[in-house]
């Protein structure tokens, strides 16, 4: 399937001549960083992304009580078994989310291990997710991640058939790779450092070795806010976009002065 | 000779009848008179009586000033109707009469209130409707969407961007899901008016309505309600302003940029951020040549695979996850009246003489918003039984009052 993955990888989208840079936001310009935001905040569902948020700090909790509830455990392996299974936290949130807001995503299947990875296709933006221990992390690389970004734009792949595809190979292009990052508050294992401690939408470099962009969700997933992403063309605010000019005035009051 | 009520209205009487969906012979029934007698009420041959008029007014939930009051006399043709083939007369006829209460109350509010201008731009456009071509059409949409300040990005509220522009917007439940809306201009009042069927429809079916009905506004200023009666006609109109509407709310430029993948997931994901259903993004893309023919039959067959086919079946047609637009032009009219301290809610009912429910589905306002203004009429006070009894030492009469009853 990997194969079939990337040798269905093809051409390169505009953003890849600025990303295919070792360390891209140095030499990306402002108005390239302004256009990555842009496409984000253009593609990325709010509403999906405040679910998959606010599902990820639950799900890091229920890991917690299920470890917890496990009394063959002790701390140490407890603490182990939290790093291990956390990502599961982040693809449940995720598919909850995408199954909500009928957003489309699909498991990948690794050649090299067998391995399931979730691709979430946000409009423009595939997400996948990866935890974080600090959020000072560079990206964990791995193959998959680096073809990922480095052909972020343009995947072309099969399919599968699910019913709603007309039978063809269905272009991926146009993809920004964005990496939701997630970590916990601690190092010990208790309630409150295993909470949710960090919580963003990252765009990778082209080769995965840094973070050219980095929004942060982690007010979102604990206190429901909606994240800030910078300047765009789409505000959230109804009223920058169309404004109610509706205006009725009272004939009489406008005599009056009063209107 | 004509008796009865001098300043009785027989149009009234054909009004109210049809808005209530009532056949002459059911009135008739209803107030004890024939069909017949209904008829010659109607054509002004005959009036009724006070206590008749009376009981008429009850029939038909009406107030008895509404019959004596002057009909809209303005021909409202052409009138756009967007509507299946299995609509019925009746339920066109009820909605007719609602359209031209509209114009009265708009009319009778802008004698006390300012609306705002109507804002819409010349289009170079063909005389003729026959004429116009696709590419007229995206560019007679992507043309208001500039003069309307909305660029290329989804449109927040339709009904908003409508009323912005001084068209007025009434939301009418029909309670015939065969309608879905009509649009009409009224030359005495100088511009055109829209109204959507909310019965049983999702957001963005009814976004997608006005839209609808926008293009008709905009694309067919010269059509004779000839041109809109006659089924060739009229199929030619409903495509060009479904077109239009699809434009409208998906501008061609941002609808290839963004629909790579013309999957159903997809439209999905795209449809709670354009209001635009998934059968009408399939269409969409078909009209743009992103897909074809068999690629557009397949994707319905599978909506209906899905069970996304019928009325509000698509992923959030549910009113919590995507609510319903609201007008608010003709609702801010009246409570601009109200505001101004002249006329309270009373007198409003009054001076329109329409029933107070109807008032307030035709301007927005909250149900109940007039109750007040409402006549109540108080029950005549019960006359106490009394008891007589005879003195029998004197022989009188003596009268008991009655006795109060303790509830």
């Amino acid at each position: 399937m990997q194969t079939l993955f990337l040798t269905c990888l093809t051409f390169l989208w505009q953003f890849d001549i600025m990303l295919h840079r070792p360390h891209g936001l140095n030499e990306m310009s402002m108005s390239n960083v302004e256009q990555l935001k842009e496409l984000v905040r253009n593609d990325v569902d709010l509403e999906f992304l405040k679910t998959a948020a606010v599902a990820i700090a639950w799900e890091y909790d229920r890991l917690y009580r299920s470890l917890v509830s496990t009394p063959s455990l002790d701390d140490n392996v407890r603490k182990e078994e939290f790093g291990k299974r956390r990502a599961s936290c982040a693809i449940d949130a995720l598919v909850a989310a995408c199954r909500r807001h009928a957003v489309p995503f699909e498991f990948k299947r690794l050649e090299c291990n067998g391995q399931h990875k979730l691709l979430v296709k946000a409009g423009r933006v595939i997400i996948i997710q990866e935890p974080i221990t600090t959020l000072k992390n560079d990206p964990q690389t791995s193959a998959y991640k680096r073809d990922l970004a480095k052909f972020h734009g343009l995947i072309r792949q099969l399919e599968l058939d699910l019913g709603d595809l007309p039978g063809r190979i269905v272009d991926w292009s146009g993809c920004t790779l964005a990496v939701l990052l997630h970590g916990d508050s601690g190092g010990h294992f208790n309630q409150r450092e295993k909470a949710l401690g960090g919580l963003s939408l990252a765009i990778p470099d082209a080769n995965y070795e840094g973070w050219v962009l980095r929004f942060d969700l982690h007010g979102v997933a604990m206190f429901g806010q909606v994240p800030d992403m910078g300047a765009g063309p789409i505000p959230n605010n109804l009223d920058q976009i169309q404004r109610d000019e509706v205006v009725v005035v009272s004939k009489r009051a406008r005599r009056r002065g009063t209107a | 000779m004509v008796v009865g009520l001098p300043n009785f209205c027989g149009a009234r009487l054909t009004e109210a009848r049809l808005a209530r969906g009532m056949f002459k012979k059911t009135l008739g029934d209803l107030v004890g008179v024939s069909g017949t007698a209904i008829t010659k009420y109607e054509e002004g041959e005959d009036k009724p009586q006070a206590e008749r008029l009376d009981v008429i007014a009850r029939q038909l939930g009406f107030p008895r000033s509404f019959f004596t009051a002057r009909a809209w006399e303005e021909d409202l043709q052409p009138v756009f109707w967007r509507s299946r083939s299995t609509e019925t007369r009746t339920a066109r006829d009820m909605t007719e009469q609602r359209m031209r209460w509209l114009c009265e109350v708009f009319h009778f509010l802008e004698q006390e209130v300012e609306f705002p201008s109507l804002k819409l731009p010349d289009i170079d456009l063909p005389e003729d409707f026959r004429s116009l071509t696709q590419e007229d059409i995206e560019r007679a949409a992507e043309t208001m969407r500039d003069a309307w300040r909305l660029r290329s990005h989804p449109i927040p509220d339709v009904t908003l961007a409508l009323e912005n522009a001084g068209i007025p917007v009434v939301n009418l439940d029909f309670m015939s899901d065969k309608q879905d809306g009509f649009c009409f201009r009224s030359p005495t009042l100088g511009r055109p008016f829209v109204g959507i069927n909310i019965h049983k429809v999702s957001a963005a079916r009814a976004r997608f309505d006005a839209a609808h009905e926008l293009g008709h506004v905009v694309l067919h200023r010269s059509a004779t309600p000839q041109q809109e009666r006659d089924p060739a006609t009229h199929k030619l109109l409903e495509s060009q302003a479904h077109a239009f509407a699809a434009a409208f709310l998906f501008p061609k430029e941002s609808f290839l940029a963004e629909v790579s993948t013309p999957s159903l997931d997809y439209f999905a994901a795209l449809k709670k951020k354009w209001g635009m259903s998934v059968g009408a993004m399939i269409f969409r893309a078909w009209t743009l040549g992103v897909i074809d023919e068999g690629e557009k039959a397949g994707l319905q067959q599978n909506m209906g695979r899905r069970r996304w086919r019928g009325p509000l079946r698509e992923p959030f047609d549910g009113l919590d996850q995507m609510p319903l637009e609201h007008p608010r032009m003709l609702r801010r009219g009246i409570e601009a009246v109200l505001a101004d301290g002249i006329l309270d809610r009373r007198a409003v009912v009054e001076l329109l003489c329409l029933p107070r429910n109807e008032i307030e589905r035709l301007t927005g306002l909250e149900p109940g918003f007039l109750s007040t203004a409402e006549v109540e009429e108080l029950p005549l006070p019960m006359k106490r039984r009394a008891a007589d009894g005879v003195d029998l030492a004197g022989g009188t009469v003596v009268t008991f009052p009655g006795t109060h009853r303790r509830v």
